[in-house]
C-alpha cells in the first residue's frame, strides 16, 4: 500500500487550472520529487498533500485514510519550508518540542524525542540557541529534525534548498537524504533544480502546465526522456529535426535531417513507434558526443562558440543549415578553435527519437 | 571632524529645547511665593503637602481610564488589524482608511461629536455616559484603537505567514497556533500599540472635557481648569510628581521591553 496517494486530483483557482488531473502515488519509504519550472503546479500539489489547499476535485489519501477534507494539523505531515518558518520566539530545543507538546507527549519522553533530533542533525551544541544565531544551512537543519521528531506519515519539502548558497545546498542535499534514509521517511520533495531532484529522488515527476509529463526513477528520465521538454529540462539535449527513412538490421534506424543531407542510425529508440517517413526528433546528450569520427554517423559543422566549463570545454556547432549541435570535451582532449570546420559524432546507441508532437496534458 | 561636533551641538540644542519646559515647571514647584516664578525666588517642598486631594482623585481616575482604554484598544485592534491585513473582502481598502481617520480628525471635533452622541443615547435609552468613567474611556477608543492597529499592521508586514503553517503542520489547531505563534510574534506591536494608547488616553484633555467631569475627571482636565483661575505652585508640584511617575514607567517599560518598543518593532 502507497503512503500518499494523489487519485485525480484537480486544482483550480479562478478559472486557472494549476493542477489539472493529476495521479501519482508514493511507497512507503519513498523518495519522490515533483520537478518543473515555477508556475507548473508542483507547490500547489504539495500544498494539497500537507492540507494548506483544498483540491477542486480528486482525493488524497495518506497511510490510507482520506484527508483530502482534513485540516493541516490533523493529518500528521512534516514540513519543511523555502523559508525555515522557525519560530523566532522560541531556542533550537522549543522549536522540535512544538510538534510533540501540541500531541501532549509527556515531558520525559519529549526530551529525549528532541535530543535524539538534534543528534540526528548533528545540532546538539545548539538545543539553547534562537534561529536568529544560526547560519541558513543550520536553521534548515533544525526545520528538518522539527518535521521528523513528530514522526509524520510522510515528509513535505518544500524547495528547502532554494535559499541557501551553491556550497551549503549540496552539504544540505547529502544531509536530508542521509536523514531520509536513515528514518526511512516517505518523503514528497519539490524543486525546480534538476540536479537537485536527480541525486536525491528514488522516483521524479516532471511536471509542466499543472500537469506529470513523465515519472519515472532518475536514470530511467534521464536517458530516455519521453518528449522534448523532459529531455531539455534534464539536463540538455541536442535536437536535431529528421525524417524516418527505414529500418536497418540490427534494429536500428535510419533517419535522415530534414535539412542539409545528414543521415544517422538511431539505436537508443524510446518506446515509441515511429512510422517510416514521420517527422520526428533525434536526439542525443552533449555528452556523448565527440569530435571526429566515422563519416557515416557525423555531423559536419563550423564551431561558432566555445564555453569553458573548468572541467570540460562545450562545443557549440553549427551546421550549414543552422542546425545546432553541441558537444562536451574534456578540457585535456584537443579543443578546436572558433570558427574552425569540424565533423561530431556519437554512438548510434546513445541517441534516440523523440515526437514531433509534444504530448497533451 | 567638524561635523560631528555640529551634530552634537544639534543634538544638544534639541535636548535643551525638549527639556526646557520640564526644568522650569519642576524648578517652579520647589520655589517659595505665592504665583509661580522661574527662577526659583527659594527653595521649599511646600507645594507638594499643598497638593489639594481633588488633584490624587484625578491622578486615579486618569491611571484608571488609561489602563482600560489600552486594554480595550488591544482586544478591539488587534483583530481589526489581522482581519484587515489578512481578509478578502470588498472594501477592505475603504474600511482601513476608516478604522484609522480618527487620527485625523481633531480632537475636540470628536469631543463634540461624542458630546452629541451621548445625549443622543441618554434620549433614546437612559443610559448616561457622559460624566462617567466609561464615558471618558470610550472617548479614548476613538484613538487607541486606530494605534494599535497601526502598530500590529506595521509589526505584521514581517510576518511569516509560513509560521502559521508550520504550525498546523505540526499539529497546532488554529487557536492554538495562535496564541503560541501568531500572538507571541506579534506582542512587541501590539505592546507599543498599547503604551502609545495608553498615554495618549492619559495625555488627553479635549475628549475628557466633554465626556468627563463630576467624579469623572481626569488629571489633565483637573489642571486645565485649575490654571484658568490660579497658576500657584501646586499645580507645578502636581506636574513634578506626573513627570516622575512617567519617567518611572518609561525606565520600566525599557527595562523590560527595549528601547524599540517607543519605535515600533524591530526584527
Amino acid at each position: 500500500m502507497s503512503d500518499v496517494v494523489f487519485d485525480r486530483v484537480e486544482k483550480m483557482f479562478g478559472d486557472f487550472p494549476a493542477v489539472r488531473q493529476t495521479s501519482f502515488d508514493v511507497a512507503p519509504g519513498e523518495f519522490v520529487t515533483l520537478l518543473g519550472p515555477s508556475g507548473s503546479g508542483k507547490t500547489t500539489c504539495l500544498r494539497m498533500v500537507a492540507g494548506f489547499v483544498a483540491p477542486t476535485a480528486g482525493r488524497i489519501l495518506l497511510g490510507g485514510r482520506d484527508v483530502t477534507r482534513m485540516p493541516a494539523n490533523r493529518r500528521n505531515i512534516g514540513m519543511v519550508f523555502q523559508s525555515y518558518a522557525l519560530f523566532p520566539h522560541y531556542t533550537v530545543a522549543e522549536n522540535i518540542a512544538f510538534g510533540l507538546k501540541v500531541r501532549r507527549v509527556g515531558r520525559a519522553e519529549r526530551e529525549a524525542r528532541v535530543a535524539e533530533a538534534l543528534r540526528l542533525v548533528r545540532l546538539e551544541a545548539f538545543a539553547a540557541r534562537y534561529p536568529a544565531q544560526l547560519s541558513g544551512g543550520q536553521r534548515q537543519r533544525v526545520a528538518l529534525a522539527r518535521a521528523v521528531v513528530i514522526r509524520p506519515d510522510v515528509l513535505l519539502l518544500d524547495e528547502p534548498l532554494a535559499a541557501l548558497d551553491l556550497k551549503l545546498r549540496e552539504e544540505l542535499q547529502v544531509e536530508i537524504k542521509r536523514v531520509q534514509s536513515e528514518l526511512n521517511m516517505t518523503t514528497l520533495f519539490v524543486t525546480h533544480d534538476q540536479g537537485e531532484a536527480l541525486s536525491m529522488s528514488d522516483r521524479i515527476a516532471v511536471m509542466q502546465a499543472g500537469g506529470i509529463v513523465q515519472m519515472a526513477a532518475p536514470h530511467a528520465l534521464y536517458e530516455r526522456p519521453n518528449c522534448r521538454f523532459v529531455a531539455n529540462f534534464l539536463g540538455r539535449t541536442n535536437l536535431i529535426e529528421v525524417e524516418v527513412a527505414g529500418r536497418l538490421a540490427d534494429g536500428a534506424t535510419a533517419v535522415r535531417a530534414v535539412r542539409g543531407e545528414g543521415g544517422w542510425a538511431v539505436a537508443g529508440a524510446p518506446d515509441q513507434v515511429f512510422a517510416i517517413g514521420e517527422r520526428c526528433f533525434l536526439a542525443t546528450r552533449p555528452e556523448h558526443v565527440r569530435l571526429g569520427g566515422s563519416p557515416e554517423q557525423a555531423f559536419e559543422g563550423v564551431v561558432r562558440n566555445l564555453i569553458y566549463q573548468g572541467s570540460l570545454w562545450q562545443v557549440e556547432i553549427e551546421g550549414r543549415h543552422g542546425e545546432a549541435l553541441s558537444a562536451l570535451v574534456g578540457a585535456g582532449d584537443a579543443v578546436p578553435t572558433r570558427g574552425a570546420a569540424v565533423r561530431a559524432s556519437w554512438d548510434p546507441a546513445r541517441s534516440f527519437l523523440l515526437k514531433a508532437e509534444e504530448p497533451a496534458m | 571632524m567638524i561635523n560631528r561636533s555640529l551634530l552634537v551641538l544639534v543634538l544638544l540644542a534639541a535636548i535643551g529645547f525638549l527639556l526646557a519646559p520640564i526644568i522650569v515647571v519642576v524648578a517652579a514647584s520647589f520655589s517659595g511665593g505665592a504665583v509661580m516664578s522661574f527662577p526659583p525666588k527659594d527653595f521649599t517642598t511646600h507645594w507638594y503637602s499643598e497638593i489639594p486631594q481633588s488633584f490624587y482623585d484625578a491622578i486615579w481616575v486618569s491611571f484608571v481610564v488609561a489602563a482600560g482604554c489600552a486594554a480595550m484598544s488591544v482586544l478591539v485592534g488587534v483583530p481589526a488589524a489581522l482581519a484587515l491585513r489578512r481578509g478578502r473582502f470588498p472594501g477592505r481598502g475603504l474600511l482601513s482608511a476608516v478604522c484609522l481617520s480618527p487620527l485625523m480628525v481633531p480632537a475636540l471635533v470628536t469631543g463634540v461629536a461624542l458630546f452629541q452622541c451621548s445625549l443622543v443615547l441618554w434620549d433614546l435609552t437612559g443610559i448616561g455616559l457622559g460624566g462617567t468613567l466609561a464615558g471618558v474611556m470610550l472617548g479614548h477608543l476613538t484613538f487607541g484603537v486606530p494605534f494599535v492597529i497601526r502598530a500590529v499592521i506595521a509589526g505584521h508586514a514581517q510576518f511569516d505567514l509560513s509560521l502559521e503553517e508550520a504550525a498546523g503542520s505540526l499539529g497546532a489547531s488554529a487557536l492554538r497556533t495562535f496564541a503560541l505563534v501568531t500572538l507571541p510574534i506579534l506582542r512587541p506591536s501590539i505592546v507599543s500599540g498599547a503604551v502609545l494608547a495608553f498615554a495618549m488616553s492619559f495625555d488627553d484633555v479635549p475628549i475628557a472635557l466633554f465626556m468627563g467631569g463630576g467624579s469623572a475627571t481626569t488629571l489633565p482636565v483637573q489642571i486645565f481648569t485649575t490654571v484658568q483661575f490660579d497658576l500657584s505652585g501646586d499645580v507645578m508640584a502636581v506636574a513634578s510628581v506626573v513627570i516622575v511617575l512617567s519617567l518611572l514607567v518609561i525606565v520600566a517599560l525599557s527595562r523590560i521591553a527595549g528601547t524599540d518598543l517607543f519605535f515600533g518593532s524591530k526584527q
